[in-house]
């Protein structure tokens, strides 16, 4: 479940470096500042410049500035080593900084907003390591936010009891009600408490939440609702469930699926293909259009339409065929690095000018216009391939930042002579080189984790145009040998 | 069931296939962090060592911007001269004033004065009370032989008189 999380970790990673900062003059309490030059890494960190504020706190602390080597000063490096992908240096940092936080509820903040910063980055394991320092129930909707970001953390690592046990007594605002229950719903049916879980999903669908996330989240309950009845052979009630949902919508094509499924339950077949056939006509790159295609001329074949099914059935296999040799052809262009590089320069066009590589890119609204990003959409909104995209990013950067390092020093070494210079030249140009061979790493693992999302679909579209053909084969089969009528046997 | 056996085989490659590429993914994340720890800390050594060379701690004089709230002036430019010579300006944007109320300071001019009297003039361009274009200017006298010299550039707001105040001082 998501709810604009992207959105959320940048807050309450503000929220967390802010607070840290201290020196807000709007916020209640906070420090006077003590050291200009730490102004000066809070006038390029309050303009979200934070790979340049990150760099002149490190400076600050390393000329011995002291509020950049304060508690504050070491909360503020460790969000921003945070938000440029440094998600070890600043685990380590939160926890050395937060030892020397005396107030308890700012140190449980803290680590909530660390949490859900980490979550956004894939880096989960983490997220709920982070959560376990937090040692007393936190004010209001905090504690309704820490209780729903560790339930979404337990589902995500299997562990359903817990999640469900963690949203039992959930208490939020009534905005978040509905995804608390969708939560629970999710915990307690994955975990086999499948009454009780039913039970919280028929919640979602009686609230009277209009926006849109709201509606899509309500389409996601009753699908979940009505695999849940299917399994349990529930027809009825399944179908009940998946009519709610809306027919243009992100969960439309799993509930069209289900709810044929439901209807062929209850052994009416030709009210199955009404369903299953809209399907049917949708993007064949869909998993819920595979499988329909299957299913019509199964729900056909039920009906006693046998000629009709086998067409059906060879409809389907050319379909198959040629979603794999679309795929084929896409697999030799997932291959060239320009794959990665197109995303990349997708995603600085994005939402404002701002390119800083240490603040979070959102995930890409307009995919690069070629068919092979529209087959892998999925994959590249996912968080690890995001995050993957993130880390490409800053790696370009860097390698731009050093070259102009190199720049500036071969200057200095004429205006400004110092033993030094040559040193320094020879790490900037090993670091260049290392940072390349990363950036090629990086990209070389985005594009196989692209293939290895092409093959498993390939593999998937084979094995259903072996179903479709065996089902062809069966049915031709029978006609060939059914008694002709009127003839003796 | 010969067919089943295959497509069990075909189904466990394709996890395989993405058990691998997650894991490679994770490895490349973990080596990224530690170059990108190297570059930032050669990144900060750099700093440093330009520092030191191009503003030598007897010479360096480094001055920097502040405001109150901004209750009684926008803040629009600043000039600086050192000694009767322009050394910085800036027009500021909305952003940077922001940041400014916000309690950040401004490193707007680092540079080298040698030792004995010197003076800084600033003069601050903005829109003052009721709306009116406003400059005005502060001054300050520094000896630069005790070391380091940090200047700070204040734009106060001055309750009493309903006016803004300008204020130049050496922090300790």
């Amino acid at each position: 479940m998501t709810r604009t999380r992207a959105t959320l970790a940048a807050a309450g990673l503000l929220l967390l470096c802010t607070a840290a900062a201290g020196a807000d003059k709007q916020a209640e309490g906070a420090k006077p500042l003590r050291d200009l030059y730490y102004g000066d890494v809070l006038y390029h960190y309050y303009q979200d410049q934070d790979f340049d504020a990150l760099t002149r706190l490190m400076t600050a602390r390393a000329q011995n500035h002291p509020q950049a080597n304060d508690a504050e000063g070491e909360l503020l490096l460790a969000g921003l080593l945070l938000s440029f992908g440094q998600t070890r240096d600043a685990i380590a940092g939160f926890e050395h900084g937060l030892q020397t936080e005396t107030r308890p509820d700012k140190r449980n903040q803290a680590w909530l907003s660390l949490a859900r910063a980490l979550h956004q980055r894939d880096a989960n394991p983490e997220a709920l390591a982070a959560l376990k320092h937090i040692d007393a129930p936190l004010e209001d909707d905090l504690e309704a936010d820490r209780q729903m970001l560790t339930a979404e953390l337990l589902i995500g690592a299997g562990r359903y009891d817990e999640a469900a046990s963690t949203l039992q007594n959930w208490k939020g605002s009534r905005d978040w009600m509905s995804y608390a229950r969708y939560n629970l719903g999710v915990a307690l049916l994955r975990a086999g408490r499948t009454a009780e879980g039913e039970k919280q999903l028929e919640q979602v669908d009686h609230s009277d939440l209009q926006a849109e996330e709201q509606q899509a989240l309500r389409d996601r309950a009753n699908t979940a609702l009505g695999y849940s009845y299917l399994q349990a052979r529930q027809w009825d009630a399944a179908r009940t469930a998946l009519r709610r949902v809306r027919l243009a919508g992100p969960s439309s094509n799993q509930a069209l699926l289900g709810l044929g499924w439901a209807e062929s339950g209850l052994e009416h077949d030709r009210d199955a293909l009404v369903p299953w056939m809209e399907l049917a006509s949708r993007d064949t790159g869909d998993l819920a259009v595979q499988e329909a295609l299957l299913a019509v001329p199964y729900a056909m074949a039920r009906a006693h339409a046998p000629t009709a099914a086998a067409d059906q059935y060879l409809v389907a296999v050319n379909r198959y065929e040629q979603q794999v040799q679309q795929l084929a052809g896409l697999g030799a262009a997932v291959a060239k690095p320009a794959f990665v590089d197109r995303l990349l320069a997708a995603s600085e066009q994005q939402g404002d000018a701002k390119t800083d590589p240490g603040k979070p890119i959102a995930p890409l609204d307009h995919l690069p216009d070629a068919p092979e990003y529209r087959a892998l959409a999925k994959l590249i909104a996912s968080d690890g391939f995001q995050a993957g995209l993130h880390n490409a990013r800053r790696l370009a950067f860097l390698k731009q930042h050093l070259a102009g390092w190199s720049q500036r020093v071969a200057v200095l070494k004429t205006s400004a002579p110092s033993a030094n210079w040559s040193a320094q030249s020879a790490r900037i140009a090993q670091l260049s080189d290392a940072c390349e061979r990363m950036l090629a790493r990086q990209r070389s693992a985005l594009q196989d984790q692209a293939a290895a999302e092409l093959q498993r679909t390939g593999q998937r579209l084979r094995e259903y145009q072996t179903e479709a053909r065996f089902g062809q084969a069966r049915l031709l089969d029978r006609s060939a040998t059914a008694p002709a009528a009127g003839k003796r046997p | 069931m010969t067919r089943v056996l295959a497509l069990v085989v075909c189904a466990l490659a394709g996890s395989m296939a993405a058990a691998e590429a997650a894991e490679d993914a994770r490895l490349v994340d973990d080596d990224s962090q530690n170059l990108k720890r190297e570059i930032l800390e050669l990144d900060r050594d750099l700093r440093v060592l330009e520092d030191q060379t191009l503003y030598p701690a007897p010479t360096r004089v480094a001055v920097f911007v502040a405001m109150d709230i901004g209750a009684f002036f926008k803040l629009q430019s600043l000039r600086i001269q050192l000694d009767g010579r322009e050394v910085a300006q800036h027009t500021y944007t909305d952003a940077e004033t922001a940041a400014l109320i916000r309690g950040a300071t401004q490193q707007l001019y680092v540079g080298n004065a040698a030792g004995g009297a010197h003076q800084l003039l600033a003069v601050f361009t903005g829109i003052g009370p009721h709306g009116r274009p406003y400059r005005r200017a502060a001054s300050l006298d520094f000896d630069q032989s005790a070391g380091p010299r940090n200047i700070e550039l204040r734009v106060g707001d001055g309750e009493n008189r309903q006016q803004p105040e300008f204020t130049a001082r050496v922090w300790p």
